[in-house]
């Protein structure tokens, strides 16, 4: 291939029509763009290879003729063929448009659901077979699908004998984006290996041609997930995040003062038992609350099959603020038809965020089902360490979405192949 | 027209936005010492220390209930 053909005039001897050669010495195979005549295109003149069958005619999604720019080289687009395999009484079509370059030969652009495919045939060193696939050129490739194709319409010219109805058996392996496929035919296995185009790569490379372009519908056997490679980089954004995370707010906590600035024990005498009169609530000394931070009262009471609770009120003796809250322990046990059980606790705490330094006191009003020595303490700038659980939560949802978009698109891909993924009602559904 | 790259990005861009918001309100948090206080209540007189009984709390009575 060393110098560019000429375009050769060619009149169909079915309908008269003009044909025009640009494969010249390459073409083997041409079919009437008027009538749909197979002709054998090294006759001269040219012979009928397949009557006109205008049934069958269609007009390719890309016009013939048209010049299009694939990983920096001019194709033109000679041929068209469309093929079909039937799994499982159902069809898939899909097209394939022959391109010829004068210096670099031929290349193949399919099509199947608006999808597009730039394929190469591969020479010299083939795929070697692997356990589940094929390896080529340092990559792996998964069996994806076995399949009988048959050629139903063609159009322009081909370097092959072409004829419809033709069935080869083909395989293919995927490692998106990229797809190896082999054809068994009489003369031996032919490799391709193509590359996935997005629509808009075709529209760029037929710049200038018009083009009536399918709407592209489904996962294709190697289209790239779009989920993949945002879920490995939301992942390591996630891991970074979760460092700076821990990082800091494990600095935050271990800076808290965490310091007890009052604890003192009381009796609380059950009204039965108390002077009539007698005012259960008091006040404690003032205690002082210096830097920042929460507060946490704590109550706590050896109560047995009893509860006991007290209104605790933080008072700030200089502003005349307070924070009202309430503290309430409670201890049951027993044995009942042999098992012996308890529940409750004999400590509550109640923790007040942000609260200003200054002096304050407590402001205590106990009540119980029964007399008991209960203490009150107050700690200030308390760590509050389980944020951190539902801000890790927070920071895993949107890897876990990419993931879970991810592996749905990778399931949509696989239901399309030989091998579907088995889901486990599948399983339980084979038991049966 | 809106490439995959450029999907990424806002979508990365997106994320860096959620973890900054999220890593920044968990150290808010930890740092005042939580999220949710009772409310506050002001005008409490000094008499309160000579006259607990003066103060009425919202826990007066019955059994005790968190919060307000």
């Amino acid at each position: 291939m060393t110098s560019a053909p000429l375009v050769r005039a060619l009149t169909c001897p079915s309908c008269g029509g003009a044909i025009e050669s640009h494969l010249g010495a390459w073409s083997t195979t041409v079919v009437c763009a008027r009538c749909g005549s197979t002709l054998d295109a090294r006759s001269d003149p040219l012979q009928i290879l397949i009557a006109a069958d205008q049934a069958a005619m269609r007009t390719p999604s890309i016009p013939l003729g048209s010049r299009g720019v694939f990983e920096g080289d001019a194709y033109e687009a000679v041929g068209w063929q469309e093929r079909q395999i039937v799994v499982d009484a159902e069809v898939y079509r899909w097209r394939e448009f022959v391109l010829f370059n004068p210096y670099l030969g031929f290349r193949y652009l399919s099509e199947y659901d608006g999808h597009w495919n730039f394929i190469r045939p591969i020479e010299g060193t083939l795929p070697t077979a692997e356990t589940d696939g094929v390896s080529y050129a340092g990559s792996t490739f998964r069996h994806f699908q076995n399949a009988g194709a048959t050629t139903i319409r063609v159009l322009g010219e081909f370097p092959w004998e072409v004829r419809r109805d033709d069935v080869v058996s083909t395989s293919d392996y995927v490692a998106p984006p990229v797809m190896l496929s082999s054809e068994d035919e009489d003369d031996g296995t032919t490799w391709s290996i193509g590359a996935y185009l997005e629509p808009d790569e075709i529209v760029t490379a037929f710049d200038g041609v018009a083009l009536e372009l399918p709407p592209r519908h489904g996962v294709f056997a190697n289209q790239p997930s779009p989920w993949a490679s945002l879920s490995r980089r939301l992942w390591m954004m996630g891991l970074e995040a979760g460092v700076v995370l821990l990082l800091l707010c494990g600095a935050l906590l271990f800076m808290r003062q965490n310091t007890q600035v009052f604890r003192s024990t009381y009796q609380f005498v059950h009204p039965t038992n108390a002077p009539a009169g007698d005012e259960q609530a008091f006040v404690t000394p003032l205690f002082a609350l210096t830097g920042r931070g929460n507060v946490r009262l704590s109550l706590r009471a050896t109560v047995d099959n009893a509860w006991l609770g007290a209104g605790v009120t933080l008072i700030d003796a200089d502003r005349g603020t307070a924070f009202d809250t309430g503290l309430e322990v409670g201890r049951y046990s027993g044995v009942d038809a042999g098992e012996s059980w308890s529940e409750g606790s004999y400590d509550a705490t109640f923790r007040i965020p942000a609260v200003p330094a200054g002096n304050y006191y407590l402001r205590i009003a106990p009540e119980g089902a029964a007399s008991a020595e209960y203490t009150v303490s107050v700690k200030r700038d308390t760590p509050v360490a389980w944020y951190l659980l539902p801000a890790i939560l927070a920071l895993l949802v949107p890897p876990l979405m990419a993931s879970i978009a991810s592996g749905s698109f990778e399931h949509r891909r696989w239901m399309e192949s030989d091998h579907p993924p088995v889901s486990s009602s599948d399983e339980d559904d084979d038991d049966e | 027209m809106t490439t995959m790259s450029d999907s990424h990005r806002s979508a990365r861009t997106l994320y860096l936005i959620w973890a900054v918001l999220v890593v920044g309100a968990t150290g808010w948090a930890i740092n005042r010492g939580g999220v949710f206080a009772p409310e506050k209540v002001t005008g409490v007189p000094k008499s309160v220390r000579n006259n607990p009984g003066s103060y009425r709390s919202v826990y007066v009575g019955g059994r005790i209930i968190r919060g307000k």
